[in-house]
């Protein structure tokens, strides 16, 4: 199912407007992530599509059609939140059903359902134990079934993946790939990302600066990373701002992105020239998703303190 | 929607969390095996009665009690699913906020019954032999008890949801159970309340639900006051109860 957000306009209560004349639309059967720094909009256009809070302007469209009955969209969307928010004296066993009866489930599909996400999920090991007495990453795999129990055809998740171990993450993945839905996943997890999403949506408070595939922003924004490890002692200026290249010194660490690797070379070099007591170790990596949104993301902030200095000179 | 598949599970939880923890379950007759007990022997000549004896004439208001007691504390879960976040859940799925308000104080009433009738065993066992409880009888606490329960756990609902605070919950338990009790027909005869007291009980619901039950189950020649007219009291309140909290459920957001 398709999903569009047209002209939407929201705001928290005392706080600055989120969204103005926002528009997205999210491809049916795709997997959809949804990337940005913290309070960038993320996790609220998760909300706005779930009807959790209301735009002042603008709709919400499933498949080209607006959809007001609560019962209804409730059937089409699985949300899976963040935090577990998971009752602790209840069995793993009877949490499923227990939720799918609220969607409506009649008795059948409701054992159906329990069973398919028993084995699909790998949950049998702890099926009959409290949900108090499981791990994180148990608690985590519970919290999906939960999303899952009704068979929705949208699937909305918000850093689903934390707290779970690197194999049980990707069997997860690869079976969230299978359901064949639509995925729209808030996520800190850029190699995730990159690896498994068909589109990704780049957010900044609360505008998308990019969408695309992964592959095709990473050759539309080919950023080089390095970084330079210094010792104690070494002074250096928290930012610099130079023609294509962007410098970010924190803890000691020197982080540079640029576009031309000879630049980055160049660049490199100069740092080695003047600081070479201070310097311990030195890495370029070669542009991939994390080197095109952190480089994305620093250039746009130095864009912005740039726009200020012109400005201030102005003034 | 299907009401009933989701009120059955809404029930099966709280019966599991009773089945699995029935110590709560078996700690709630300890109070009311001390009314019987104590009371029972300090004012068991200070009544008189024509028929029946003081006992015959404690156990029901106890039943009432237990049944104040348990409605009061219907509120707790929801203030758990609150802290535990789990309440947002109901926000993702098609349950409407009555059914589940319904529900969730329907799971409470079962366990007021069960108590109810398990206490009338005590009872018998501490020697209240007038007990006897025909097919009409037992209707009238079933639905005695129906119409106080959701009278009553509404209000502690509506106290829940209000402040999420379980501190709040407690105060509000201990604030107004212990008047209702001892302002009520419950423990001591209406001819032996004093005149203030006695005015305050004839509008008691305590009293009117300890009046029901007294009538339904014991044989004895008390005074048991207009029925009808108790009936007709407690099922006015739950309606109103109901409804407001309904009311009010339906304008918060779950979160």
């Amino acid at each position: 199912m398709k999903v569009s957000l047209n002209d939407i306009e929201f705001k928290y209560p005392k706080e600055e407007v989120l969204f103005k004349n926002f528009h997205v639309s999210i491809k049916k059967n795709e997997i959809t992530c949804l990337l940005g720094q913290n309070g960038s909009g993320k996790s609220t256009i998760l909300k706005l599509i779930l009807g959790a809070v209301s735009a002042s302007e603008g709709s919400v469209l499933f498949d080209n059609k607006k959809i007001n009955n609560t019962s209804k969209k409730s059937r089409l969307i699985g949300y899976i939140p963040q935090s577990y928010s998971l009752d602790g004296e209840m069995f793993v066993k009877d949490i499923i059903p227990f939720i799918a009866s609220l969607h409506g489930l009649e008795k059948n599909n409701i054992d159906e359902r329990k069973a398919f996400l028993e084995h699909s999920l790998g949950l049998t090991p702890f099926f009959n134990k409290q949900i108090k007495k499981l791990s994180g990453g148990q608690k985590q795999l519970v919290n999906i079934a939960i999303g899952l129990t009704h068979n929705p055809e949208i699937l909305l998740l918000d850093e689903p993946f934390v707290g779970l171990d690197f194999n049980v993450k990707l069997n997860l993945i690869s079976f969230l790939k299978s359901l064949n839905k639509t995925i729209i996943c808030v996520t800190h997890d850029i190699d995730l990302a990159e690896r498994n999403a068909d589109t990704i949506i780049l957010l900044k408070k609360g505008k998308i600066l990019e969408q695309s595939k992964p592959a095709a922003l990473i050759k539309k924004h080919p950023y080089i990373t390095a970084e330079i490890d210094f010792k104690e002692g070494v002074a250096l200026n928290k930012m610099i701002f130079k023609e294509d290249i962007y410098v970010d010194f924190q803890n000691r660490r020197a982080t540079l992105f640029c576009k031309n690797t000879s630049l980055m070379n160049e660049e490199i070099e100069r740092f080695k020239k003047e600081h070479d007591e201070y310097i311990i170790g030195s890495r370029v990596s070669q542009n991939n998703l994390t080197s095109t949104l952190m480089g994305l993301h620093n250039i746009s902030l130095s864009n912005l303190k740039r726009e200020k200095k012109v400005r201030k000179k102005k003034k | 929607m299907n009401f009933i598949l989701p009120g059955y599970y809404i029930c099966k939880r709280t019966w599991k969390k009773l089945y699995y923890r029935p110590i709560h379950f078996i700690f709630s007759f300890i109070q009311p095996v001390f009314w019987l007990t104590i009371f029972g022997f300090l004012f068991e000549d200070k009544f008189s009665f024509s028929k029946g004896n003081y006992m015959d004439y404690l156990l029901p208001g106890v039943c009432a009690m237990t049944v104040l007691q348990t409605s009061a504390q219907s509120g707790i879960l929801f203030i758990k699913d609150f802290q535990s976040q789990f309440f947002g859940r109901y926000n993702f799925t098609g349950i409407s906020k009555t059914s589940l308000l319904f529900f969730k104080i329907f799971a409470d009433y079962s366990r007021v019954v069960l108590q109810v009738f398990v206490l009338v065993g005590i009872g018998y066992l501490m020697g209240v032999e007038t007990i006897f409880i025909d097919v009409v009888g037992f209707l009238k606490v079933i639905l005695s008890t129906f119409m106080f329960t959701y009278f009553y756990a509404s209000l502690s609902s509506f106290i829940a949801i209000k402040t999420k605070v379980s501190e709040l919950m407690a105060t509000f338990i201990h604030l107004f159970n212990l008047p209702i009790i001892f302002t009520s027909t419950a423990l001591v005869p209406n001819k032996n309340l004093p005149i203030w007291i006695e005015q305050i009980a004839k509008y008691n619901p305590l009293s009117h639900l300890s009046n029901i039950i007294r009538e339904a189950i014991i044989v004895s020649n008390f005074d048991n006051g207009n029925t009808t007219f108790s009936f007709l009291l407690l099922g006015g309140l739950m309606i109103i109860s109901f409804f407001c909290i309904t009311r009010y459920f339906k304008t918060i957001n779950y979160d």
